[in-house]
C-alpha cells in the first residue's frame, strides 16, 4: 500500500499537473464558509456556543489552514491508492514545514485523503483536548502544557510504533520464506546436476527472482525501519518543543515577577501610607472636634450669662458676635465632615484598586509554580508550592468572601467599634495611677488632659518586657523616626490605647515590620498591657 | 442704653461689653481653630494626593507587567496548539 507511493524523479515532467488554485486562508475570528481544501470535503461545523466546541472550530480551522498550506505546495499527480495519498499528504505537510518543498507526492484527484487526513487528526487533537474547556475554573495554558505531558500522546505514538514494527516483522517472515524456498531450490539444483539432468538453468532463474523480490522487502523493510525510527524521534522532537514552550515561558515569568513583587511592595506600601494618614487625619479631627466642642459649650455659657443681663433669646441669637460664633462652629464642623467624606472616598477608591491590581499578581505567580510542576511531572514529587517570592500575600483583612473590599466605612465602622469597646473596658486614661472612677461627672476637656501623651505611650512601649512571643520582631521605636512619619501627631498629642494601637500599628506597617508572627506578636503586648493596666486600676480602687 | 449699628439694635452696659470681650477671646480661638482643620485638610489632601500618584505609577507599572505576562501566555498557547495541531497530522498521516 503505503510501499507503492510515487516518487518525482518518477514521473515524467510532462505528465506533471497544473499547480493546484491557492486556497485563501481565513482569519481565526471569522466563521468558515467554504471548503478549507480546495476540492476536499471538509465541511466546518456551525459554530457552537459551548466553549469547548468553540475552541476546537478554532483549532480545526488552523488544522486545516496547515494541511491546505502543504496541499498547496503540491505539484505531481498522485498515482496511489486513497491510503497512499493520504500518507502523502501528511508527508508534504512535513516536507513543507522543514522548508523541504521538493517533497512532491501527489494528491491530485484524491480530495478523499485529504478529508480523511484532515478527520484523523482532527479525531486526535480533540481527543486530546477533550476535558480542557469542560473543567471550570481550570488554567487552559497550564492544561494544555498537561496535555502535552500525559500519557495520551505516548500511547498513540506507540499504537504507531507498534503497526510499523508489525510491518517489519511481516517483511522477515516474508524474507525468511524466500531464504527457504531459495535453500530448497539451491538444493534442487544440486540434485539435477549430480544426476546430469538439465532444467537447472531455469531454477536459476526463478533464484534471480527470489534474490531480486527478498531486495525488495528488505528495501522495504529498511523504509519501515527508518519509519520506526523516526516516529521515535518524533516523539521526544515534540516533547523538546513543549519543554521549549515551557522552559521560555517559566524564564520569562522568572524575569517579570522580580520588579512585579518590588511593585507590589510598594504599592502595599502606599497602602500603608494611606491608612496610616488616615489614622493620623482622624485623630488631628478628633482633637479639633473637641476643642470646637469646649467653645460651642463656652459659647452657650456666655449666651446664659446675656441672657442674665435681661437680653433675650432673639436678641442673644441677632447679636453679631454669636452670629459669627455659630458661623464659625458650623463651619469647622462641616468642613471636617466634608473633609472626610471626600478621604474617605478617596481611600475607598485607592483602596479598591489598590486590591484589585494586587489580587491579580496571584494568578501569575501561582501560574509560573504550575510550569514548573507540569514539566517535572514524573521526574520530581512536588507538594503545594512556595510562592515565588518566598512569602504568602497577605490577604486585606478588610475584604468580603469573594476578595472585594468592604466599602471604607464599613470597614471603619467596625475598627470603630472595636475601639469602643475596648474605651469602654478601659480607664480613659490608660495608664495605671492617670485615672480613677468618677471621670465621668469630669468635663470633656479634662478627660482629654489625664490621657496620656503619645511620648508617654513611646517610652511605655519602649519599655515593655520582652517575654511576649515574636515582640523582637518589633523593633523598639526610634522617637525621632517615629514623630517624623507621624507628621500631624506631635509628642503632646493626647490619645487612648485603641488610638496608640492604631497608631502604633499604621506605623510599623510603613516600616514594613508588621509581618504575620508580628502582627501577632503586637496584639499580645496591646492584650498584656491593657490587662496590666485593669490589675493596677484595680489595685487603686 | 441701646445703638443702632448695621440695622442692629444692640445693647449695651458694662455687664455685656465685659462678656462681649470674653466672647471675642474664645470666638478668635474658634477662628483659630478653624484655620488649624484648613491646615490638617490640606495637609491630608496633599499627603493622599502623593499616594494617589505613587499609587497610580505602580498600578501603571504592574498593569504592563500583567500586560507583557498576558501576551507571552497566549503566545505559549499558541505554541502549545500549534504543537498539538502537527502532533495530530503526523499521527494521521501515517495511518
Amino acid at each position: 500500500m503505503s510501499s507503492e507511493k510515487p516518487s518525482s524523479s518518477d514521473i515524467p515532467k510532462d505528465e506533471l499537473p497544473p499547480k493546484m488554485p491557492p486556497v485563501t486562508e481565513k482569519p481565526l475570528d471569522s466563521a468558515p464558509e467554504v471548503p478549507l481544501i480546495h476540492d476536499a470535503t471538509i465541511v466546518p461545523e456551525v459554530p457552537s456556543e459551548n466553549p469547548f466546541d468553540t475552541y476546537m472550530d478554532d483549532l480545526s480551522f488552523k488544522l486545516s489552514s496547515k494541511i491546505n498550506k502543504a496541499v498547496d505546495g503540491l505539484e505531481v499527480v498522485a498515482q496511489g491508492s486513497i491510503d497512499a495519498a493520504t500518507g502523502a499528504a501528511g508527508i508534504a505537510y512535513e516536507g513543507i514545514k522543514m522548508g523541504a518543498k521538493g517533497i512532491k507526492k501527489g494528491i491530485e484527484g484524491t480530495p478523499e485523503a485529504v478529508d480523511k487526513l484532515y478527520k484523523g487528526a482532527s479525531s486526535i487533537l480533540e481527543s486530546a483536548y477533550k476535558g480542557l474547556y469542560k473543567i471550570p475554573g481550570v488554567n487552559r495554558l497550564v492544561g494544555k502544557m498537561e496535555i502535552g505531558y500525559n500519557q495520551f500522546w505516548a500511547d498513540k505514538h506507540e499504537e504507531k510504533a507498534v503497526a510499523l514494527k508489525g510491518e517489519m516483522d511481516g517483511f522477515d517472515i516474508r524474507i525468511a520464506t524466500l531464504n527457504d524456498t531459495e535453500r530448497g531450490l539451491e538444493n534442487s539444483i544440486k540434485e539435477l546436476e549430480m544426476d546430469g539432468t538439465p532444467g537447472a538453468e531455469k531454477i536459476r532463474l526463478k533464484i534471480n527472482e527470489i534474490k531480486r523480490q527478498k531486495g525488495v522487502y528488505l528495501n522495504e523493510k529498511a523504509k519501515v525501519s527508518t519509519k520506526l525510527k523516526a516516529r521515535q524521534e518524533k516523539v521526544g522532537s515534540f516533547m523538546h518543543k513543549r519543554d521549549e514552550v515551557a522552559q521560555n515561558l517559566k524564564e520569562f515569568y522568572d524575569k517579570k515577577l522580580e520588579p512585579m513583587n518590588a511593585e507590589l511592595d510598594k504599592l502595599a506600601s502606599s497602602r500603608s501610607e494611606l491608612e496610616l494618614d488616615a489614622t493620623i487625619t482622624e485623630l488631628q479631627h478628633r482633637k479639633l472636634t473637641e476643642r470646637l466642642d469646649v467653645t460651642k459649650s463656652r459659647k452657650a455659657e456666655f449666651e446664659r450669662l446675656m441672657k442674665a443681663t435681661g437680653m433675650d433669646d432673639k436678641e442673644i441669637s441677632k447679636e453679631p458676635i454669636v452670629k459669627q460664633w455659630n458661623q464659625e462652629l458650623l463651619q469647622g464642623y462641616e468642613k471636617m465632615k466634608n473633609e472626610k467624606a471626600v478621604l474617605d472616598k478617596k481611600i475607598y477608591d485607592l483602596d479598591r484598586k489598590m486590591a484589585k491590581t494586587e489580587m491579580k499578581a496571584n494568578p501569575y505567580r501561582d501560574e509560573r509554580e504550575e510550569f514548573v510542576r507540569v514539566t517535572q511531572r514524573g521526574r520530581v514529587d512536588i507538594n503545594v508550592p512556595p510562592k515565588v517570592d518566598g512569602k504568602p500575600f497577605e490577604g486585606r483583612t478588610d475584604v468580603d468572601a469573594t476578595g472585594a473590599p468592604l466599602p471604607r466605612e464599613e470597614y471603619r465602622e467596625t475598627t470603630r467599634a472595636r475601639n469602643i469597646i475596648l474605651d469602654e473596658s478601659l480607664p480613659a486614661g490608660g495608664f495605671a495611677g492617670e485615672s480613677g472612677p468618677g471621670r465621668g461627672a469630669e468635663s470633656r476637656e479634662s478627660q482629654e488632659d489625664k490621657r496620656p501623651t503619645l511620648e508617654a505611650f513611646v517610652t511605655q512601649w519602649n519599655m515593655l518586657p520582652g517575654n511576649i512571643k515574636n515582640i523582637d520582631l518589633l523593633p523598639k521605636i526610634d522617637t525621632v523616626d517615629f514623630f517624623k512619619t507621624l507628621k500631624g501627631l506631635n509628642k503632646e498629642f493626647k490619645l487612648s490605647m485603641p488610638e496608640f494601637k492604631k497608631v502604633l500599628t499604621g506605623y510599623y506597617k510603613v516600616k514594613g515590620k508588621l509581618t504575620g508572627p508580628a502582627k501577632t506578636a503586637l496584639n499580645s503586648a496591646f492584650t498584656a498591657w491593657e490587662a496590666k493596666i485593669r490589675r493596677d486600676n484595680e489595685r487603686n480602687k | 442704653m441701646t445703638t443702632n449699628t448695621n440695622d442692629q439694635k444692640i445693647k449695651t452696659n458694662p455687664d455685656l461689653d465685659r462678656i462681649r470681650a470674653e466672647m471675642q477671646k474664645v470666638l478668635d480661638e474658634t477662628i483659630e481653630i478653624n484655620k488649624e482643620i484648613d491646615i490638617v485638610n490640606k495637609e491630608s489632601n496633599e499627603k493622599v494626593a502623593e499616594i494617589e500618584k505613587n499609587v497610580d505609577e505602580s498600578i501603571n507599572t504592574l498593569e504592563g507587567i500583567y500586560s507583557d505576562l498576558d501576551k507571552a501566555k497566549q503566545e505559549a498557547s499558541d505554541k502549545l496548539d500549534d504543537i498539538a495541531i502537527e502532533e495530530s497530522i503526523d499521527l494521521a498521516s501515517d495511518e
